[in-house]
This record gives C-alpha cells, structure tokens and sequence, in this order.
C-alpha cells in the first residue's frame, strides 16, 4: 500500500463524480491509497487566469502547500487543475522561474497587498518539490501498467476507442513536462494495457473549447462536431478522456447535434480501468453518462444488465 | 521603444503596460502565422492571433474591445508552437485584464460575465458551486439581452433550453445542489477580492475582520 496525495478539484466533487468515484475503485484496486488534501480549495481553473496573474497562482499554491503534508507524489486527475498547478510550481513568487514576472504581473492591480509577502520562504520552496502527477502519466509508467495487467480480470477485447487528451494535459510543455506535446502516448499506452484497440488519429490533443461552453455554446459545438466526426473517420466505437470539461463538452454536445453518424459514448480512462479490474459500481456511473455508453457495451459483451 | 506611442495623456500606452508586464519577446514576432494557422477558433474571432500580435507591437488599442481576446480558449496551441517562443496565449491573459482595467467595452460581454461569475463564486465559497454560478451568470446576461432589445420570448425559448438540459444533468446526478464547505473560505475570499470583478459581483468582506487587515487584502480598483 503507497500514500499518494489527491487533488479532486471542483468537478471532481460536481459534474464529474463518476470520475472520481472510478479513480477511487481503481486506486483501491491497485493498494494505493489517495489522501485527500486537507481543506483543498479552486485552482481557478480557466477563469481566474483571465482576469487576475496573482489570484491565479496564488489559489493554486495554496493547494501545493496543503499537499507537503501528503506526501511527495500528488495525484491530480482533472485537466485544468493540473496545468493550474504546474504552472503555479513554476510561476510562484520565490519560484526560479517566475518571481519577477508574476510579481510585474500586477502593475495595475497593486502588489502590496500584504499577502504571500508573510508567508516563509520555504513554504515556496517545498512547493515544487512535491510532483504532481496527471492520471495519464501516473498510472501509465511500467511499473503500474505491470500492476494493472496482473489485476485486470476482464480485459476490454475488441472494444474501439480514441484516445483525447485534449490541450491542458500537455500544454504548454515548458509547464506540465510533456514530453511529446503534440502527440502524446501515455493514454494509448493504458488503453492498450487494457486490451482495447487504440484508434490513431490527429486530433488527440486539438481544443474541446473548454469552458466556452457555457458562454459560447456555439463555439464548443463546432470544435465537438469536428472532433466527433474524426473519431468516426478514425473507426473508433467511443473516446477516451481524462479531463472533466472534455468529457462534458463532448458528451453534451452530441446530445445537440443532429449528425447522421451515430453517437459516440465518451468514457473516462478510469471508468475503463475500473470495467477491466472489475471494481466500482459500472450501473452508478453509466448512469450519469448523456451518451448511454450500455449499448455498446453490452454488444461487446463487457456489461450486462 | 521603437516608435513613439499613441499619444495617451495621464495612461499608459498598451505596448508599455504589456512590455512592463513581461511580454519582450514580444517584439521577435516575424509574422510567419502558426498561431493563427493552428489557433482552434479562428473562426469565431475578428482579430487573428497574429494581428493581435502585431496590433499590440503598433500600439493600437482597438484590440482591447474584439472578440478575439475573449473567444481565445487559453488552449496553448500558439505558444506551443511559435518559432519565436513569444508566449501568444499570456498576451491574451493580458489584454483581458488590461481592457477590463480600462473599463473598455467587451467584444464579448457573456464571456466575460462567465470568468466573473466564476471567480465570485470561488470567492464565495472556496470552491466552484456551479448551479449558483450558473444562475448568477444566467440571469446577468439575461438581463444585458433585455436592455439591447432582445425579444423576451427568444430569450424565454434559450432559458427553456438551458433549464431542459439543467434538468438532464441533474436527473443524472451532475449538479449538485448545495455549495461545499471549506475552512479556510475567508482566505481565498481575500484572494478573489481582485480589480477585475464587478462590485455586485465581489464576494462580501466579513465584518469580523480587522479594518485593516481587509483593507490589505483588496486591492486598489483602476
């Protein structure tokens, strides 16, 4: 059994629970067990970088401090709440990288607000030593895919999909530590472990149009449309997310459309983790799907009802 | 600098407020265009990327009012990608604050009533409560529809829409109906006491802080 700290996020605890409960029976699975920082609060995810540099950071931070008191390694499963906080470990006021920019950052909002100025240095510090870890990455190192293959009870055979990263698992590298930015692997490489047939196409890490959706909702249907239509030209039966707001813009967004061409069940990679380790509860969070995905699960003879 | 500034008397010039903010690269733009080949929603925006570059390195401040900088999803693709390593997607961050600061008129006042009604609710309750989020930022822009003269019975026929699709979420356990509660809901009230959200929007100062101890946390609007 390992410790690892977890950082729901927001979603996690709202529109995206069968995501965090699909984690937990996953992790439970494997003997790792998440310790949910104490008292954890917003990242800011893509709004507060918009209007404010410093709140950005600073709502970040606070949950970096919280995590020392977890452990070395924090578990991070939510898109936009890990570039937050890998940009916030690097962008920090006494970071290498960005003090002096984050503290010209405020020109106009004022600097001398009194605040992180109090805090001890060191709490700075510490705060990028602890690795935050994106779902993807975490369970896609050897030694955890050798862990989940021992485990796995009912592998996904024949069971088509495309993987999407979408933007913020990978960008900007020079903050999250993509290594292959443009085409990233580390999904392709658990769906594989899980016995699934891994689509290839070009549109892994192209835009959803995140939070848009709800002020632009005719934006984010477009962007959608494209990315469905290429995942049926790419022959995938359903997409595999890790992102709460790709899940939710695509899942949606063909509940819109008026495509000829069928609809595509949207998947976390967690709840397919959890279908092949046989755990959680697969009823409760197909349940909370806008897309049945039991249709074709059923015809792949991985669920019956 | 390497041409004068727009003459703008008692402000500072655009160029400057974004060159003091950390955007020097800014000025190796060569116009090569793969922020604006790659950018994902080019095509709901009025400035490409690339013009918005070049408009900021003119000074031209007409930028602050399009489209562009708020359809921008914050995707990274244009500073992944710049030859020139110039960080596109910050200078939007930017403009955004920058043209909120001014008080400019929004190309897109529903966006930027969103990022409001987010931020306020951080600041309400430490965390995103979306179904009280979602109403405030609803019924605002409901309200900013009316006073231009949009017909109350088109607006009626979205608001059905949005409480149809409401309903679905709920139905399957998506929303949840209660704000979470955190301890520390006071510290990140002070965080989110920024310039850039509306007075009616702020989250409230508690009255069982010290004077001044609220005082510093706000911060001085422009």
């Amino acid at each position: 059994m390992i410790q690892v700290g977890y950082y729901p996020g927001c979603a996690l605890h709202g529109t995206a629970a069968e995501y965090d409960e699909t984690l937990r029976a996953v992790c439970q699975a494997l003997d790792i067990h998440l310790a949910e920082l104490e008292d954890w609060n917003c990242c800011g995810a893509s709004s507060a970088h918009c209007l404010d540099d410093r709140l950005a950071v600073e709502l970040a931070e606070r949950n970096l401090r919280l995590a020392e008191q977890t452990g070395p390694e924090l578990l991070v499963p939510c898109a936009a709440c890990f570039q937050r906080l890998k940009y916030a470990q690097k962008h920090g006021p006494t970071s290498r990288l960005g003090g002096a920019r984050a503290d010209a950052g405020n020109g106009h909002s004022g600097s001398a607000t009194g605040r992180g100025d109090s805090q001890a240095p060191d709490a700075h510090r510490a705060t990028e030593a602890v690795a935050v870890w994106h779902v993807n990455e975490f369970f896609s190192r050897p030694e955890w895919l050798a862990r989940l293959q021992e485990r796995m009870c009912r592998p996904l055979q024949g069971l088509a999909g495309a993987p999407y990263y979408g933007c913020l698992t990978q960008r900007q590298p020079k903050w999250t530590d993509a290594l292959q930015p443009e085409w990233p692997t580390s999904m392709d490489c658990l769906m594989e472990a899980l016995g699934m047939v891994v689509c290839r196409w070009s549109y892994k890490t192209d835009c959803c149009g995140g939070s848009l959706e709800v002020a632009r909702p005719d934006l984010v249907q477009h962007l959608c449309d494209r990315l469905v239509q290429a995942a049926h030209e790419a022959s995938a039966e359903c997409l595999v997310t890790a992102c709460p707001m790709c899940q939710a813009n695509l899942d949606i967004s063909q509940t819109q459309a008026a495509s000829a061409v069928g609809k595509l069940p949207v998947f976390y990679i967690t709840e397919l983790m959890a279908l092949a380790l046989g755990v959680g509860r697969p009823e409760r969070w197909q349940r909370r799907h806008m897309i049945d995905p039991r249709p074709l699960l059923e015809q792949k003879g991985l669920w019956q009802a | 600098m390497f041409c004068s500034d727009r003459a703008v008397v008692g402000e500072k010039s655009l160029r400057a407020a974004v060159m003091e903010r950390g955007l020097p690269e800014l000025w190796r733009c060569y116009q090569c265009r793969k922020c604006t080949n790659g950018c994902p929603l080019t095509f709901g925006m009025d400035w490409m990327p690339h013009q918005v570059v070049r408009a900021v390195q003119l000074g031209w401040e007409e930028v602050l009012g399009s489209k562009t900088i708020w359809v921008c999803a914050a995707c990274q693709t244009c500073s992944t990608r710049c030859p020139n390593d110039i960080d596109i997607a910050r200078l939007m961050d930017l403009l955004r604050q920058e043209s909120l600061v001014r008080q400019v008129r929004p190309g897109q006042p529903d966006v930027v009533g969103f990022h409001r009604a987010f931020v306020g609710s951080v600041g309400r309750h430490g965390r995103v409560f979306e179904l009280g989020m979602l109403a405030r930022y609803k019924s605002a822009a409901l309200f900013r529809e009316l006073r231009q003269g949009v017909r109350l019975k088109d607006l009626l026929g979205r608001l059905w829409e949005d409480v149809r699709l409401g309903w679905a979420m709920f139905r399957r356990g998506r929303l949840r109906l209660w704000p979470a509660r955190i301890r520390a809901k006071q510290e990140i009230r002070q965080m989110a006491r920024i310039a850039s959200v509306a007075p009616e929007e702020q989250p409230s100062a508690d009255p069982s802080l010290p004077a001044a101890q609220a005082q510093s946390g706000g911060r001085p609007s422009a």
